[in-house]
């Protein structure tokens, strides 16, 4: 009662102090509006306007209708270039594909002599440039079989492959990319207020005025793990609501109180860890750092930005530790593919316990730290 | 002075003559005008009533603390009477401060023992907390909360009952004299209504002991005077105990019984008049420095120990800019002043070094493995209503690449849903019953593969995967039946898969990983710069110096321009050698580039810093502008020409796609200045207008 008093008073100061920032309020908006929706616009298709030029030598029909086959979203209209800018323009960066048609395709094809085409590829833009191959491949066999239609017969059996994509039918990185983005927010936000709001109170001198009254520790971290995540909360739900769901117009599928629900053992957890690193941390530069160590591989890893299974086995084992992880693929299956609690509830589990060791290590550490902040 | 004007001048001994006064102090409240005087009196000091020697607040015996093999407080010892004022006199350094930590329970004593009110002091006891006021020598209450709303957080947190918290914020405000400004920020009060707004709060609860280190530190006479009255008011009416220490003699004269404190040590403890008088000295001053004399003789002041804490030196550097007489144009001697400043506050933190550098290596070893845009391990199952040796041959050809993993067959269209929604597979494969028969008879048959969209990414390359194996199978089978020249290809297509012909993932993401952890770790560093200053006090350095703006900035910005470089060639060197991703290109524009680049980053890192006003916001807002547009637009992932709408903008004209082509084109393709000499124009533009701004962002005067 007296501890739930205390957490309670202490945490509106915390979000008093919010208040008097009025820049960190504007970047608190930036960062669950402007910046989502400029993340998942921006986000293209594996294949969107990828840039390639052709050379023609063969100057024929049937190259003609290989290049007409090129156009936008997938491809920016081709570069037609010769032979000897082909190299420059791809070390430029210029262009990721370049298809070279040698003189006398069309002869040789008719003439059944199976002519080589050669297509460079720039492999340092590894995911368009792997797509965008096997995308090339299709369209210039689509269009050679249709111009060869007649003159050969069909020989494969007639099985018909029909691919069907569930949960996002049209692949549309935008629906992805939003939630993505609000799950990076979210992790970030959290722990730069809990630890800022820690080391302040230490640069300022205030953590030793608490600490003479009757106060402890415990309520001390609780409300600031409280304060901050009711405000990250908040920014989240309006982000998905307005901007998600209204804006970028990406259907939900699941119950958006059970991803909140996730959302906050996420918090629990992540502000706990704000809280540890802030007590490893002296100084604000020294949290500064500690925060883009965590930071970077948590969203990079947390397989929010690429598949998790195609991870290195050891990152996949250690990233399981991380809140992110667990947080991304409640959310994924939730917001998505529309799961209910009884297909999440391992990942609810997982976060529950990430979070309650890292709060019992972050007060461990913020109580021994105590003496040293004095 | 007073008010803005100047009431006398005059050499000192002549202002106590005019005055008829004994000391500066007593002059300059003589000299005040009528109004301000009204109210003031001579602080009469009652004598503490003898005879109450059976209570005692406070007895501390052989308290001592020790930070490594520094000794700050030898053996202690001395015991305060319920409601004495008792002064602590000493140097700064002495030991005051971290004797009074010790008796509020901050530290932990290394040796012997306290008791408050009888009770052996119990750091973990809260109520005891309740009993005592504590009250520090600078400012420790929330700058963010007003006047009011500090009174009642603290009445709050001491347990007050609500009914009671507004009359008695009330009652304080009056006693205090601070009910005319309620509603203000502390930072807009003057000193002296600080520490009247500090004792307030340290009084909130109606404490039975006070103990305030150095309170009237920096307050004008005056105030100082009706801050003492407070205080013997409080002991003599209330009969609440004071501890105080002061480094003031006329302060200290004040209290019932000092304690004259050196070098950890307590010299002497008797009442101000009996220490005078034991010394036959004239006054207090003469008896302390005599005592002290005594004690540097005895032993001679050991150097300080190396593990001794040692205070921050903020205004150490800038004395070199205050020695130059006016603003004048552009000084290299002002900005090398502050760059000296700097990297001297780096070195002294290595603990920030090391983060810095060790940081960013293992950043770049977890990015450089874990970044895979390789799908591969893909869990797929099949609904197989078939069962025969064909609807099975044609899982086995998806189970057999590299790309996926056949995981236990789905038995029902219920399974399939359920564990597609689990996601714990993300390609099934319907094979519908009558395949085999229906092939054999020529009838067209359709299988159904459905993949999960959730990731669209993962979901283009799965369909290319499963596109490419459905062809193959077709392939093999029709070679199969009618013999290898029915399915001689009309045409091939030789692919060619230039810089990085395995296709692999590390030798596109290292050269890309090492722009971003460039951009991030400078920029946040210097970030916090600027921003750390104006919150902590220090900033007023540029208010009142003739440094200019540019100088400021630019000073404070080569320290992490050099570490970032240092970064640059350690995060090279990694890359190269364990890695294996070879530098095929000209380092030296690699090098070039990196330098331009990475003041790009730090003027980033200031322009935020001169923007904000707290370090919290300067640490989110670099994270935010930093992280999103490094890892999303700046072509590590997709390239810059794919994006759409606000993100491609960004992209275009952020530093960091222009260092990634650069750093692409040596690393992988083998360019030098020449082949690259448009991706440096853009980083040229981007330092001197990140500098520029930065510099107008920044503001010459305090708000």
């Amino acid at each position: 009662m007296r501890s739930a008093h205390n957490i309670l008073h202490l945490g509106i100061k915390e979000l008093r102090s919010l208040v008097r920032d009025p820049i960190m309020l504007v970047l608190i908006v930036y960062a669950f509006t402007f910046s989502i929706y400029t993340a998942a616009t921006a986000m293209p298709e594996t294949l969107h306007k990828a840039p390639i030029a052709i050379v023609d030598e063969d100057r024929s029909a049937l190259s003609n209708r290989i290049i007409d086959d090129f156009y936008p979203p997938y491809f920016l209209p081709p570069a037609l270039i010769t032979t000897a800018e082909m190299d420059a323009r791809m070390d430029a960066g210029l262009d990721t594909f370049a298809l070279h048609i040698p003189s006398g395709f069309q002869r040789d094809l008719l003439a059944g002599h199976s002519p080589v085409l050669q297509l460079n590829v720039d492999a340092t833009r590894m995911s368009q440039g792997f797509t965008g191959s096997s995308y090339i491949q299709a369209i210039v066999s689509g269009e050679v079989n249709d111009f060869m239609r007649g003159y050969r017969a069909e020989t494969a059996p007639a099985v018909d492959l029909v691919l069907r994509a569930r949960f996002n039918p049209e692949l549309d990185k935008s629906w992805f990319g939003g939630i993505m983005e609000i799950i990076s927010a979210i992790t970030m936000l959290s722990i730069v207020l809990t630890g800022a709001a820690l080391i302040r109170e230490r640069e300022h001198g205030t953590v030793e005025h608490l600490l003479v009254m009757p106060v402890t520790p415990f309520e001390i971290m609780s409300s600031k793990v409280l304060a901050m995540a009711l405000v990250v909360l908040a920014a989240s739900w309006f982000s998905l609501t307005f901007i998600v769901r209204g804006l970028l117009a990406v259907p939900i599928e699941g119950s958006v109180a059970l991803f909140f629900a996730g959302a906050t053992l996420h918090l629990f957890a992540t502000t706990s860890m704000g809280i540890f690193l802030a007590t490893l941390a002296r100084t604000m530069p020294q949290f500064g750092l500690l925060l883009l160590m965590f930071l970077l591989p948590l969203q990079v890893l947390s397989g929010g930005m690429t598949p998790r299974e195609s991870m290195p086995d050891a990152v996949q084992f250690i990233m399981q530790a991380a809140p992110n992880t667990h947080f991304v693929m409640l959310s994924q299956a939730i917001l998505y593919r529309g799961a209910g609690l009884d297909v999440v509830w391992p990942q609810f589990l997982s976060l529950a316990a990430i979070g309650a060791v890292l709060f019992t290590l972050a007060l461990a550490r913020f109580r021994k730290t105590l003496a040293t902040m004095a | 002075m007073n008010d803005g004007r100047v009431l006398a001048t005059g050499t000192p001994q002549d202002l106590l003559a005019r005055t008829e006064t004994r000391t500066l102090e007593e002059a300059f409240i003589a000299l005040l005008p009528e109004v301000q005087r009204e109210g003031y009196q001579h602080v009469a000091i009652l004598p503490l009533e003898a005879g109450e020697e059976t209570e005692v607040a406070i007895e501390a015996r052989d308290l001592t603390m020790r930070f490594g093999s520094f000794t700050a407080v030898d053996h202690v010892s001395f015991r305060i009477r319920k409601g004495e004022i008792f002064g602590f006199l000493g140097s700064n350094g002495c030991g005051k401060t971290t004797t009074m930590k010790m008796l509020t329970g901050l530290l932990p004593a290394s040796e012997g023992q306290a008791w408050l009110f009888g009770h052996p002091l119990d750091p973990h006891d809260i109520d005891t907390r309740r009993r005592v006021g504590y009250m520090t020598q600078s400012f420790s209450l929330y700058g963010e909360l007003t006047v009011r709303q500090n009174l009642v957080l603290h009445a709050r947190l001491f347990g007050i009952p609500s009914a009671r918290i507004g009359p008695r914020v009330q009652e304080m405000a009056e006693h205090f004299g601070l009910a005319e400004m309620m509603d203000d920020l502390p930072a807009a009060l003057p000193l002296g209504e600080r520490q009247r707004l500090s004792l307030a709060v340290a009084m909130i609860h109606g404490p039975e002991m006070l103990i305030l280190d150095e309170p009237t530190s920096g307050v004008d006479p005056v105030a100082r005077d009706a801050f003492w009255r407070i205080l013997i008011d409080l002991a003599r009416r209330d009969n609440v105990t004071i501890f105080i220490s002061t480094h003031f003699m006329n302060e200290a004269e004040r209290c019932d019984r000092i304690s004259l404190m050196h070098a950890g040590q307590v010299l002497v403890s008797d009442t101000p008049a009996a220490i005078i008088e034991k010394r036959g000295a004239r006054n207090l001053e003469e008896a302390f420095i005599s005592h002290l004399e005594e004690a540097v003789a005895k032993n001679p002041p050991a150097p300080p120990a190396a593990g001794a804490p040692r205070q921050p030196q903020e205004q150490a550097a800038p004395a070199a800019a205050n020695l130059a007489p006016r603003r004048q144009g552009f000084s290299w001697r002002r900005l090398f002043s502050y760059t000296r400043r700097e990297s001297l506050e780096l070195r002294r933190d290595p603990i920030r070094l090391t983060l810095a550098s060790l940081g960013s290596v293992m950043l770049m070893l977890v990015l450089g493995y874990g970044i895979s845009m390789d799908v591969e391990d893909l869990a797929f199952a099949v609904l197989d209503q078939d069962q025969t040796t064909l609807s099975r041959d044609y899982a086995l050809n998806l189970a057999g690449s590299r790309y996926f993993i056949e995981h236990s067959p789905i038995r029902n269209h219920a399974e399939l849903d359920q564990r597609m929604r689990a996601g714990e597979i993300s390609l099934s494969i319907e094979i519908p019953p009558g395949f085999a028969r229906d092939i054999a008879r020529g009838t067209p048959v359709q299988i159904g593969a459905w993949i999960d969209g959730a990731m669209p990414m993962r979901a283009e390359t799965v369909r290319g995967y499963v596109q490419g194996m459905h062809q193959h199978w077709l392939t093999a089978k029709a070679r199969e039946a009618y013999g290898s020249e029915a399915t001689a290809g009309l045409f091939s297509i030789e692919t060619r898969f230039r810089y990085n012909p395995e296709v692999t993932s590390l030798p596109a993401m290292v050269p890309a990983v090492i722009p971003l952890l460039l951009m991030l770790i400078p920029a946040i560093l210097s970030a916090l710069s600027v921003v750390r200053e104006k919150e902590l006090g220090s900033i007023v350095n540029l208010y009142v110096t003739p440094v200019t703006r540019l100088e400021f900035l630019l000073g404070k910005q080569i320290p992490y321009i050099a570490l970032a470089m240092i970064n640059f060639l350690l995060l090279t060197a990694l890359a190269v050698s364990l890695f294996g991703v070879p530098l095929k290109g000209s380092f030296l524009a690699l090098a070039a580039a990196a330098l331009l680049y990475v003041i790009a980053a730090t003027a980033f890192g200031l322009l935020m810093s001169a923007f904000v006003r707290s370090q919290v916001a300067a640490l989110f807002g670099t994270a935010l502008l930093t992280l999103l547009p490094a890892v999303q637009f700046s072509g590590l992932i997709d390239p810059v020409s794919t994006l759409e709408g606000v993100g491609a903008l960004i992209g275009q004209i952020y530093p960091t796609t222009h260092f990634v082509t650069i750093a692409r084109g040596t690393f992988s393709k083998g360019l030098g200045f020449m082949d690259l000499r448009a991706s440096f124009v853009p980083l040229l533009i981007a330092v001197p207008v990140l500098i520029g701004l930065g510099a107008a962002l920044l503001r010459k005067q305090e708000r």
